[in-house]
C-alpha cells in the first residue's frame, strides 16, 4: 500500500542511486580510514582515578583520645579524592576472616591528594569488635584497605545555603572536622559553620584539641553537655530554643551526624520550629540490634558461581555478618542499606530488611537484599557475587 | 584461581546490559553454556536507576519507542510479552514541548501510525493559515511511513535489487539524501523544521548530514505510535531481560570485569578478568565499544587487526551527556510543571551549533527537561517531584579536564542549567532542592566503561548511514568469534534497538556455529 506514493525528489537517476551511493561511500570511507592505533580511554582512565576501589593503605599515626577513641591517620600511594563530609571504609583481614566498617573522614579533601586521610574511632556497644580492634589492637605501619570517598553528607553550593548549621553527637562530630578544614581553606569556600557538638560530660568530647584549633571567622563549633550541670557553656540538651539561639532557621541549611536517639530529637525539635525537615541532610545510621543470648540459627546456603556453600546465620545479624564469619568476602561501603554494594539475591528464604532500606523497586519485587541490612527469618539460599579480597 | 567458574564455556557474553541479556537468551534457546560477565552489580548498563532521598530516580531514559498499544504491541511490547513477562508501560501522551523564540508547541502523539493529531499540532502552531502546510505536512509522514514500514522488512530480510525497487521504492529513493534535502524539497518554512528537528539531536549528525532514512524511521516510531516509559524506570526493563535469561539458564556473574579478550592466530580463546582469572571460550558477544576493544582489551595488542583501527578510525563516537537531576520540594503541579519532556531552544533549534557547542564546554543551551511525575504521579514520593535538564556533549569535550577542575566543571554547567530554567519556568529552581545529582560523561564511564562516556554508539551520517551499515552488517568482525552488540552497532543507540542488537549477534554466532560444522 505505502509503496503507492510517489517519490521524486530530484530526478529519477538521482534518486535510484542514492541507496548505491551511500553503500559505497561508507565502504570507501573505511578502506581509506587511518590505520593509527586507537587512543585508550582518557575518560574511564579518569574515572577509574577519581573512583579506585579498593586501596592498600599504612597507619602512620594513632592518636588515643581518652581510653575507648582515637584518630588513626593512614597513608596511600596515590592520591585520595573525596569531598569534606564523606566516609571510608577500613577493611581488614583478620586470620582468614576479612571485615569492612565506614568511617567519616576528619581530615581535609586537601590532604587526601596528598595520600593522607584521618578517621576518628570510637568503641561503640552495638559494634564491639572491629572499633576495639582498631582503638586497641592497630598499630602504626600496619597495612589495610581503604575505599574513599562515599556517602553524600556533603556541602553543595547550589542546593545548600551559605550558613550552615550542623548538629553532632558522639563521633558524628567526624564528618563536621572535614568539612571545618575544606572550608578554613578554600578562600572561595562560600559557607559558614556552627556545629552545636553534643556530649554527656567534658570528658567524653572528642577531637577537642582539633575543634579548637579549628574557630576561625567562618566556623564555629559550641559545645553542649548534657550531663554536667555546672559547665559553663551550654547546657542540656540541643533543644529548639538553643538552635534559635545559634541561627535564623529560615536561613541555614541543616546537617546531622550522630546516634539515631540523637536524630530523633532533633529532628522533632526542627518541625517545631516549622523547618521542613526533608531538607534536613542527616548521616545518622540506626543502632544495630544488640545480639541476643538465644538467638536462633538459621542455615544460609550461598552460591557463588558454580560453588555451593553452606553456613550458618544468626537472627540477629544481618547476612553480609554470616558470610564474613564464614570467611567469604563481600564487598560493602556504607553498611546501612543505602547504597547497595552488598546486594545479593534471595534464591529462598524469608528475610527481614531494617527499615532504611534504599532498595529499587524491581530489587523488593524480585528480591534482592541488601546483605548488610538484612536478617534471615528462615533457612535461606543466596547468590553472591563472586569476589575475592585483595592480597 | 577460584573454583567459581567453569574452565570452558560455549559463549561469553561481555556486559550484562540489554543487547548482551538478550543475546544470552537467545544463545540459551539454542543451548549453548553461556557466561554473562558484568562489571557492575547490577544488570542494565545505562538502563537503570538508583534511590536518592526516598525516589527511585531514572539513570539515563527519557522515551521509548517500538512498544505500541496493547491492542497493536509492537517489537518490544511483544518480544517482553513472549516471554511471560511483561513490562508495566506507562504512556506520554505528548512527544515533546518545544520552546522556541519562534515557536511553541505541545507535540501530541499519533495513534498507531496516525499523525492526524500531530500534523494539526504542527500546523497551528505555524499559523497554516492555508492549509499548505498541512498538505506538505501529510505527504512528508506518508513518505516516512512507508520508508519506515521498509526499514522494518529490511531488517530482517535480504531482497535482491529488483524487489527493493518494486516493494520499497520510497526507501530506495530517499536514501541518499539527508534530511535538510527532504525538508527542502518540501519547502518547509523555518518553524516546521524547528519541530521537525528538535528530538534528533541525539543522533549525532546536524540535519544537513543526517540521512532520511534513519530520521524517518524515528519520526514514524516515535511520533506515529508514541512514546513510552516503564513505570518503575529502565531498570524495570533490565531486571526482566536478566530474569528471563536466568530463567532460561543463563550464569551471570556480576562486579567481573573483563580485562583482556585473548586471542592467538585470529581466533578468539578466552577473557582475562581484572581479578586475574582466565576463562576459556572461542566465542564472545561484547558489549564494550570497538573502540576499547581494539585499543585495550585485545591480547596480545599484535592480534589487532590493522583493518580493525581502519574500522574504527572510520566511526566516529557520538555524543554523551551531561545531565542534572533534582528531586524537588513540591509537586509537579505545585511547581508549574505540565509538560513531561520539553526541548528548550532559547536561540532556535541550530543543529549545527548544537554540536559545535558539544564538543567544548561552552554555549549548552538547547536543553532537554524531563518530569517524569506529569506522567506517573508515583515517579517520586509524595510531596516532591523530579526535574532533570540535559545536554548531550561529546564525551572527548572532557578530555583535557583535570580531576581537580572536575566539581568546578559540574557546578558551572549546573548553575548555568538552573538559571536558565529557574527564568523560563518563573521559579527558583535552587530553593526547592532535596536532592541534586549530576551526571556527567566520567559517570558514564565509571558505571558502564562506556569509551568516553559515549552512549549513543556511533554518529549517524551520510558516510555511515544506517543503510549502508545493514547493507554491510559484519564488517565489524575482525576476529574469529567476536561479535559485538550494543549501541555501536547497526541501528545504533536507544534502548530498544538493543534488543534487537543482542538477539541479532547471537543469531550471527549460531550460524557460524553451524557452518563451521559444530
Amino acid at each position: 500500500m505505502a509503496s503507492k506514493i510517489k517519490v521524486k525528489i530530484r530526478s529519477f537517476g538521482e534518486d535510484a542511486m542514492g541507496a548505491f551511493k551511500v553503500a559505497k561511500q561508507r565502504l570507501h570511507n573505511i578502506l581509506h580510514a587511518s590505520e593509527k592505533d586507537i587512543e585508550e580511554d582518557p575518560i574511564t582512565e579518569k574515572a577509574r582515578t577519581l573512583h579506585r576501589g579498593l586501596i592498600k593503605a599504612k597507619v602512620t599515626q594513632i592518636e588515643k583520645d581518652g581510653e575507648h577513641a582515637s584518630k588513626i591517620t593512614f597513608s596511600a600511594p596515590c592520591p585520595l579524592y573525596f569531598s569534606a563530609g564523606q566516609y571510608l571504609t577500613v577493611s581488614l583481614k583478620l586470620g582468614d576472616k576479612v571485615a569492612t566498617r565506614p568511617y567519616s573522614i576528619t581530615s581535609s579533601p586537601a590532604q587526601g591528594k596528598e595520600g593522607i586521610v584521618s578517621i576518628l574511632v570510637k568503641e561503640k556497644a552495638d559494634e564491639p569488635f572491629f572499633s576495639r580492634y582498631l582503638n586497641r589492637d592497630l598499630k602504626v605501619g600496619d597495612e589495610l584497605f581503604l575505599e574513599v570517598g562515599l556517602g553524600d553528607l556533603t556541602l553543595n553550593p547550589i542546593r545548600d545555603k551559605a550558613e550552615i548549621l550542623g548538629v553532632a553527637g558522639g563521633v558524628g562530630i567526624a564528618p563536621f572536622l572535614s568539612m571545618a578544614k575544606a572550608i578554613n581553606e578554600s578562600a572561595e569556600s562560600p559557607f559558614h559553620l556552627t556545629v552545636l557538638y553534643g556530649s554527656r560530660k567534658q570528658t567524653d568530647i572528642l577531637a577537642s584539641k582539633e575543634i579548637a584549633s579549628l574557630e576561625s571567622e567562618r566556623v564555629h563549633f559550641i559545645n553542649v553537655l548534657s550531663e554536667e550541670p555546672d559547665y559553663p557553656g551550654e547546657k542540656g540538651f540541643i533543644t529548639a530554643s538553643l538552635i534559635q539561639k545559634y541561627c535564623d532557621v529560615t536561613k541555614v541549611s541543616f546537617f546531622l551526624c550522630g546516634p539515631h536517639v540523637m536524630e530523633e530529637f532533633v529532628l522533632k525539635e526542627l518541625s517545631t520550629l516549622g523547618v521542613d525537615i526533608r531538607h534536613v541532610r542527616s548521616e545518622c545510621p540506626a543502632s544495630l540490634p544488640l545480639p541476643k543470648t538465644d538467638a536462633k540459627t538459621y542455615l544460609l546456603k550461598v552460591h557463588r558461581g558454580i560453588e555451593l556453600l553452606e553456613l550458618k546465620a544468626r537472627e540477629d545479624e544481618p547476612l553480609i555478618i554470616a558470610l564474613e564469619r564464614a570467611g567469604i568476602y563481600v564487598h560493602s561501603c556504607c553498611r546501612s542499606g543505602k547504597c547497595g554494594a552488598c546486594r545479593v539475591e534471595v534464591i529462598n528464604g524469608e528475610f527481614e530488611e531494617n527499615e532504611n532500606d534504599a532498595r529499587r523497586f524491581y530489587d523488593v519485587a524480585y528480591r534482592y537484599a541488601y546483605s548488610c541490612h538484612a536478617y534471615p527469618r528462615s533457612d535461606m539460599e543466596i547468590r553472591i557475587p563472586i569476589e575475592s579480597f585483595p592480597a | 584461581m577460584s573454583n567459581s567458574f567453569k574452565p570452558r564455556y560455549d559463549a561469553v557474553i561481555i556486559g550484562a546490559a540489554l543487547a548482551g541479556l538478550s543475546a544470552a537468551i537467545e544463545l540459551r534457546k539454542a543451548g549453548l553454556d553461556v557466561l554473562v560477565l558484568e562489571q557492575h552489580n547490577l544488570p542494565g548498563g545505562v538502563a537503570t536507576s538508583y534511590v536518592r532521598g526516598g525516589a527511585e530516580i531514572e539513570a539515563s531514559l527519557h522515551e521509548m519507542c517500538s512498544i505500541g498499544t496493547e491492542q497493536h504491541p509492537l517489537r518490544v511490547r511483544q518480544f517482553f510479552k513472549n516471554h511471560g513477562v511483561p513490562v508495566d508501560w506507562v504512556k506520554i501522551p505528548y512527544c515533546f514541548r518545544y520552546v522556541s523564540p519562534n515557536v511553541d508547541i505541545n507535540l501530541p502523539c499519533g495513534e498507531n501510525g496516525d499523525f492526524t493529531k500531530p500534523i494539526q499540532a504542527i500546523a497551528e502552531a505555524c499559523h497554516d493559515t492555508d492549509g499548505s502546510i498541512t498538505k506538505k505536512l501529510k505527504d512528508f509522514f506518508d513518505l516516512a511511513h512507508a520508508v519506515y514500514e521498509s526499514m522494518n522488512v529490511l531488517s530482517t530480510k535480504k531482497l535482491g535489487k529488483l524487489a527493493m525497487f518494486l516493494h520499497h521504492r520510497q526507501f530506495v529513493f530517499t536514501a541518499g539524501y539527508t534530511c535538510k534535502e527532504i525538508f527542502d524539497h518540501f519547502k518547509f518554512p523555518e518553524e516546521v523544521r524547528e519541530i521537525l528537528s528538535a528530538y534528533w539531536i541525539y543522533l549525532g549528525s546536524p540535519i544537513r548530514d543526517l540521512p532520511f532514512s534513519i530520521y524517518a524511521y524515528i519520526l514514524v516510531d516515535y511520533i506515529g505510535y508514541g512514546p513510552y516509559i516503564p513505570k518503575h524506570t529502565s531498570f524495570e526493563l533490565s531486571a526482566k531481560l536478566e530474569r528471563i535469561a536466568k530463567n532460561a539458564g543463563t550464569n551471570i556473574e556480576y562486579k567481573q570485569r573483563v580485562d583482556k579478550i585473548l586471542v592467538e592466530k585470529g581466533k578468539v580463546k578466552g577473557v582475562r578478568l581484572a581479578s586475574g582469572e582466565t576463562i576459556e571460550t572461542s566465542r564472545i558477544i561484547c558489549g564494550a565499544y570497538p573502540n576499547t576493544v581494539y585499543s585495550s582489551l585485545i591480547e596480545p595488542k599484535k592480534e589487532i587487526p590493522a583493518k580493525a583501527k581502519k574500522w574504527v578510525n572510520a566511526n566516529e563516537l557520538g555524543v554523551s551527556v551531561f545531565s542534572v537531576v533534582l528531586l524537588l520540594d513540591k509537586e509537579a503541579d505545585e511547581l508549574g510543571f505540565k509538560d513531561y519532556a520539553t526541548f528548550v531552544a532559547p536561540n532556535g533549534m541550530d543543529s549545527e551549533k548544537f554540536y559545535a557547542s558539544g564538543k567544548g564546554n561552552e554555549g549548552w543551551e538547547y536543553l532537554t527537561c524531563v518530569c517524569p511525575n506529569v506522567v506517573h504521579e508515583d515517579a517520586s514520593p509524595k510531596g516532591t517531584s523530579l526535574y532533570s535538564i540535559t545536554y548531550l556533549p561529546d564525551g572527548s569535550s572532557m578530555k583535557d579536564l583535570s580531576l581537580e577542575e572536575y566539581e568546578e566543571y559540574k557546578r558551572t554547567h549546573v548553575e548555568r542549567f538552573l538559571d536558565a530554567e529557574s527564568k523560563r519556568l518563573g521559579i527558583n529552581l535552587r530553593e526547592h532542592i532535596l536532592e541534586i545529582i549530576v551526571e556527567t560523561p566520567l559517570t558514564i564511564s565509571h558505571y558502564t566503561g562506556a569509551y568516553m562516556g559515549s552512549i549513543y554508539g556511533y554518529r549517524h551520517n551520510m558516510h555511515n548511514h544506517v543503510a549502508a551499515r545493514t547493507l554491510q552488517k559484519g564488517d565489524d568482525r575482525f576476529i574469529d568469534g567476536l561479535y559485538f552488540a550494543g549501541a555501536h552497532s547497526l541501528s545504533g543507540d536507544g534502548m530498544a534497538p538493543q534488543i534487537d542488537h543482542g538477539v541479532s549477534a547471537a543469531k550471527d554466532l549460531l550460524l557460524d556455529m553451524k557452518k563451521g560444522g559444530k
